[in-house]
């Protein structure tokens, strides 16, 4: 380290405290360069003390005060929050509520639940009401946020975007990409030791899918089941059949009619319907060239404005909608 | 005229919810902020602050007063981030990854009426928040309670069982990264 060095080094002690530092008041009266590096550093001292604020998530008290019991308890914390008479009634609906979906689902993708992680002792007990991130008129292109609100996506939560496309996060490393006019509900939430697994009903519109490792998103259409465990595709719903691009990894592709299984690989299309299910390899062309990237232009159906209906749980999806007519 | 602290406090403790909530309306934000600043993840830190609040409501009579009850607080919120860190879980997140995608941080208060000097802030404001997002845990984390918080050293020092010196060094290394990160916006400035 030169003498130059050795000043520069002590440039941010010698702003807390000058008189500790002689030797580089009598350096900077000589040297230019070290000077303008002490300008510099007082300049990155005055920035550090106006740090962006970040603005507390809209709806942050209402959610909190949503998970405050009514009645205050005065015994040491609990080992786990979820312990309240009411939580305890809560969870036991939504574990025999996520176990039958579970078996359901795992008839449907027996294979691939074998390839998830090994779930806890107690594999529901925590029952995933996550807060996603939605960004509501974000364009990947353009990279503006036109809106963007962080609210609790919750089994049933009903989420369609109008005029612009949307992106929901689903915090540590996953994705949801809506186009403009797409309409999905959330048919089922639930964390499996690490893993947070969605399954979502599209009922109109495109959903391009981006997860990683910690959550699992399984899309639900009127033709297929489609898992996509760390897999990146395109799902298209027409009245006239469901058609699915694999962008990235491998999806299972379950038919409702026949429950016959399709393993679709990366760079594959597909389009389930009533005539069967039908695959094909996406052209070099598509593929440089996927409906994500130009999906900004997709003309949006006028007619789905209407309102989403929420069917109940376990039931079929609600198709045929209105809207799909 | 706010309500005092210590009368919340005796609302809190005879069971009034309300009470807690407007308490905690008052340090939500610098404790989200706090937060923030350490996971450099939105989502994240709604979760832990939500998690904190809710932990500290129902453990109220573990508070004592002997300390201030944003300190106390905030040792919640700090545990909490910090177990979220050492699980590996702050490594790597779309927030971070898209620092300029979601909800863009506020500009600065003091910004000059000038157009041009508001933009040239804002632009250096984002690019600190993305400097101290690509710090190491550590250095981001002692930076944060430093330079965002406010912290005293000796105060972190204690939440961080370390020594003053140790708290001293790592922010110097904090500093200095930051500083080399921002060095051509805060050239520009410099010679403007």
């Amino acid at each position: 380290m030169n003498e130059h060095d050795h000043i520069r080094d002590q440039l941010f002690a010698y702003l807390e405290d000058p008189t500790a530092h002689r030797e580089v008041t009598a350096h900077v009266v000589e040297c230019a360069s070290c000077a303008a590096d002490l300008a510099i550093t007082r300049r990155a001292n005055e920035a550090f003390a106006k740090v962006p604020q970040a603005p507390l998530p809209e709806g942050f008290m209402e959610r909190l005060r949503a998970r405050l019991p009514e009645e205050v308890r005065r015994e040491p914390l609990p080992p786990t929050e979820i312990s309240s008479s009411t939580r305890r009634g809560r969870r036991a609906f939504w574990t025999r509520t996520v176990l039958g979906i579970a078996a359901v689902f795992a008839l449907a993708f027996g294979g691939l639940l074998l390839t998830m992680p090994k779930p806890a002792p107690s594999p529901f007990a925590e029952v995933a009401e996550r807060s996603a991130l939605i960004v509501v008129g974000h364009d990947l292109e353009l990279g503006d946020a036109l809106l963007s609100n962080t609210a609790p996506l919750r089994l049933g939560s009903a989420l369609e975007t109008t005029n612009h496309p949307a992106v929901i996060r689903l915090g540590e490393d996953g994705s949801l990409r809506l186009d403009a006019g797409t309409r999905v509900r959330v048919l089922a939430l639930f964390r499996a030791s690490e893993t947070t697994i969605l399954k979502i009903d599209v009922a109109l519109g495109r959903v391009w899918v981006e997860d990683g490792t910690r959550t699992r998103v399984i899309i639900h259409t009127p033709d297929a089941l489609m898992g996509s465990p760390g897999a990146a595709l395109d799902v298209r719903v027409t009245p006239g059949g469901t058609h699915v691009r694999a962008w990235r990894g491998t999806i299972a592709l379950n038919r409702l009619r026949n429950r016959r299984l399709t393993v679709l690989q990366e760079g594959q299309q597909a389009v389930i319907d009533a005539k069967g299910t039908r695959v094909g390899n996406l052209s070099p062309v598509v593929q440089q060239d996927p409906w994500y990237q130009w999906n900004r232009r997709l003309q949006v159906p006028s007619q789905a404005s209407g309102p989403l209906e929420t069917p109940p749980l376990g039931k079929a999806s609600p198709f045929p909608l209105p809207w799909m007519k | 005229m706010t309500e005092p602290e210590r009368a919340l406090l005796e609302r809190i403790r005879a069971g009034d919810r309300d009470a807690f909530c407007i308490l905690v309306e008052r340090y939500a934000p610098r404790l989200f902020n706090a937060v923030f600043h350490m996971t450099s993840d939105r989502v994240a830190a709604e979760d832990l602050v939500q998690d904190a609040l809710v932990g500290a409501y129902n453990g109220l009579d573990r508070f004592r007063g002997d300390a201030g009850f944003y300190t106390w607080l905030y040792r919640i919120a700090f545990n909490r981030t910090l177990n979220w860190i050492r699980k590996g879980r702050g490594k790597l997140t779309f927030e971070s990854l898209d620092a300029d995608e979601g909800e863009r941080p506020r500009e600065v208060a003091d910004a000059s009426d000038d157009p041009l000097a508001r933009a040239e802030q804002r632009e250096l404001g984002e690019a600190l928040q993305g400097a101290i997002a690509s710090l190491n845990e550590a250095n981001r984390i002692v930076f944060t309670m430093r330079e965002v918080d406010g912290f005293e050293y000796e105060e972190i020092a204690r939440m961080l069982d370390c020594t003053q010196e140790a708290v001293r060094t790592r922010l110097h290394r904090a500093k200095k990264e930051l500083k080399a990160r921002l060095r051509p916006y805060l050239e520009s400035e410099v010679t403007r």
